[in-house]
């Protein structure tokens, strides 16, 4: 009896133990001091409740977890879950070796995502044609830009908060904040501090003014009058209005928060985590605001961006990672990563939380969101985004025509595209 | 010597050789060769193992790309910049701490630390020494002399010359620690024998030091030609390639071409014309200097 008892348990063991599937989750990024901590635990609180053992894999954006993420395909070892820089996904989709989500993942979990957010994880591009309209990925979490202002700096000049300025406006505030202090004859604060080596920095007001980057039929759009009121609005912050601090063309946007934080330039824009930093420097003298509004569009649009969970077609284990992954951003564990990285949630009911609802900072940064843009969806994205940033640098810095740069970024990236085979 | 002896003889030499050609085979060789294949093709990382050829589409592809004509611009202003004054700088320097004086040893490490520091690290600290407005310690400086505060990185006509002065107190103290072991090979008897001549100072630096000099100077010219052709770090990390193109040079726009841009069949195809520029200004430099058979 004592030796069929002892045979039984062995199976059952045996079975257990070749039943429990071991997947991969290549984590891109994240703070070992801040966020990743989180994961970790919620990673740990999945196997528990599963049964699927999960090896997390932490690759930080020092070493290069795209490049690497491509080896290992290359090689035949994709991890079955990645977590990635948006819009990356839409290059690996562009090889076909991206699984569509669009029957792995529930119904319920598309709904509470935000649609703005959720639109950009679609892939548009013709080539391959079995992936046009696929759900390539899902949004691990958000992030929009707001204006980020000191508010002694603006108390000094008696200019009001910036929620609702209409271009003239800004510019006319950020003329207001340009001054000379100390009365030497030299500028110590400038209005508005930007980084024109980031191409988001002057395409939002591109889009505030109706423009796209690309258009319907997957062109281009650098060339319409749209597109060019917007860049000629960022060029002209430079050149004709002065308010923007030396260096501007090419520097850091970490060196554009240092000014910030030291009072040299009076507000800037950037992203959720940076306002997290300056908090910890500047306090309650941080404050939010909003992206001016052009006049002609009503509109105030910002850039967002995301990172995103995506499934490689080579997983053995597609079921589990999408168990994985519907984990990872149920309401409660995506607002409790948010609330630690200080990203924003990509799924209302986690936006709902009063965590973000009621922060000023949190809710101005919500609020920004509601008129924000993705960056561009396309295989050849950073192709398009360096040959515009490249045109418009040179433009700004040699002071020359706005709309003849842009009709060269124009030409060059459909020639791209074209060669590439997606423009026919 | 017997035919057999002659044999073992050369066998054995061979055999000693063997390492060093089996790294240079394997390493060196072997890749050039596999690059110049590779770039009659279009694929990235993903595609490697079904790559698509392409005949010399690649290379047309060169010949109307705007920003590889700037890039090969760019590298050879660096280029010119940067060879002459970080090898005139060693030699300076070489020269002046030849003679003997008290700390000289505390001014040759000083000057020769530089050159171990990581790239990486250097670069660092020079962008932030090169901030722009006055938060950089260079504005700072022109400020204390009453002078207006530049766009080290940020102005497209002073980044590169900005990139040139990083890389020069990089490197000229390893040439001048070069062209020091060049000046040991002199033989002293020469400068007692000009002295008595008559001659100057700068007469015997003219008439002797400078031409025994000479294999130094070439080999320090080559490996300074070839190392300002492959320049990537410092651009990298301290401008990105930027403002517009005006950093960019051809290690940087092929890594852009090959890592982020995912054309890698494009990127071999620059790095082997940079292979070309490079094998050909070898071969003229050695034109140029065929008397120098001796090389330190």
């Amino acid at each position: 009896m004592k030796g069929k008892l002892l045979i039984f348990l062995a199976i059952v063991l045996l079975s257990t133990s070749l039943c429990a599937k071991e997947i991969t989750f290549w984590f891109a990024g994240g703070d070992p001091t801040l966020d990743l901590p989180v994961v970790q635990r919620q990673v740990e609180e999945f196997e528990k409740e599963t049964g699927i053992k999960v090896k997390l894999v932490v690759v930080p954006w020092a070493e290069d977890p795209h490049t690497k993420l491509q080896v290992a395909i290359m090689s035949g070892k994709a991890p079955d879950l990645v977590k990635l820089g948006s819009p990356f996904e839409h290059v690996l989709a562009r090889f076909g070796v991206l699984e569509p989500l669009d029957g792995l993942i529930s119904e319920e979990l598309k709904e509470q995502l935000l649609p703005s957010v959720l639109t950009a994880s679609f892939y548009r591009s013709i080539t391959p044609k079995d992936m046009t309209g696929k759900l390539i990925s899902i949004p691990y979490f958000t992030d929009t830009r707001a204006i980020l202002y000191r508010k002694d700096i603006f108390q000094e000049r008696g200019v009001p908060e910036p929620i609702g300025w209409t271009w003239s406006e800004f510019v006319t505030y950020a003329k207001q904040l340009t001054f000379d202090r100390d009365g030497d004859g030299k500028i110590d604060v400038y209005g508005f501090g930007t980084a024109a080596n980031y191409t988001y920095q002057a395409v939002m007001y591109a889009w505030q003014a109706g423009g796209e980057l690309m258009g319907a039929d997957d062109r281009p759009a650098f060339t319409t009058d749209e597109f060019n009121e917007g860049i000629k609005f960022y060029a002209d912050l430079f050149n004709v209005h002065k308010v923007v601090q030396p260096g501007a063309i090419n520097v850091d946007l970490w060196d554009v928060r240092r000014q910030l934080a030291e009072g040299t330039i009076a507000m800037y824009i950037d992203a959720g985590d940076s306002a997290k930093e300056l908090q910890k420097i500047l306090g309650d003298n941080l404050g939010v605001g909003l992206l001016p509004t052009n006049e002609k569009t009503g509109k105030f649009t910002s850039y967002f961006g995301s990172d995103a969970l995506v499934i490689p077609k080579q997983s053995r284990n597609k079921a589990e990672a999408a168990k994985l992954l519907e984990w990872l951003v149920d309401k409660d564990r995506m607002t409790e990563y948010c609330i630690v990285s200080g990203f924003l949630p990509a799924r209302l009911d986690s936006a709902a939380d009063p965590h973000f609802s009621d922060s000023p900072v949190v809710s101005m940064y919500l609020r920004q969101l509601e008129d924000a843009h993705a960056w561009i969806a396309h295989p050849e994205a950073n192709f398009i985004a360096r040959t515009l940033r490249v045109e418009i640098q040179n433009a700004i810095s040699e002071n020359s025509d706005i709309s003849a740069a842009l009709k060269r970024a124009q030409e060059l990236v459909e020639k791209q595209l074209k060669d590439k085979g997606f423009l026919k | 010597m017997p035919k057999r002896r002659l044999w073992r003889d050369t066998l054995v030499a061979y055999l000693f050789c063997a390492p060093a050609y089996t790294v240079f085979v394997l390493f060196i060789f072997i890749p050039i060769i596999w690059a110049l294949f590779l770039s009659f093709y279009d694929f990235n990382i993903m595609t490697f193992l079904f790559p698509d050829f392409v005949g010399l589409r690649n290379y047309q592809k060169l010949l109307t790309d705007r920003y590889f004509w700037l890039a090969l611009k760019n590298t050879a202003v660096f280029s010119i910049m940067y060879v002459p004054i970080s090898i005139l700088a060693g030699l300076v320097f070489a020269l002046m701490l030849q003679e003997r004086f008290p700390g000289r040893n505390i001014f040759r490490l000083s000057i020769f630390i530089p050159s171990v520091i990581s790239m990486v690290v250097a670069s660092i600290v020079w962008m932030l020494i090169l901030s722009p407005g006055s938060s950089g310690l260079a504005n700072r400086l022109l400020a204390a002399f009453g002078l207006e505060s530049k766009g080290w990185l940020s102005d497209s006509r002073l980044a590169m010359f900005s990139i040139v002065i990083v890389m020069v107190w990089k490197d000229f103290g390893y040439n001048m620690l070069i062209y020091l072991a060049g000046l040991q090979n002199i033989p002293e008897e020469l400068y007692q024998a000009a002295e008595l001549d008559g001659a100057s100072k700068l007469q015997r630096i003219l008439k002797i030091t400078l031409p025994l000099l000479k294999p130094t100077t070439f080999f320090l010219s080559v490996t300074t030609i070839i190392g300002s052709f492959q320049i990537f770090t410092p651009i990298y990390i301290m401008t990105g390639g930027g403002p517009g193109y005006a950093t960019t040079t051809l290690v940087n726009y092929l890594y852009t071409k090959g890592f982020q841009e995912f054309e890698m069949g494009y990127a071999t195809a620059i790095s082997f014309v940079l292979f070309v520029i490079l094998l050909g200004l070898t071969i003229v430099q050695r034109r140029l200097s065929r008397d120098a058979d001796t090389v330190i």
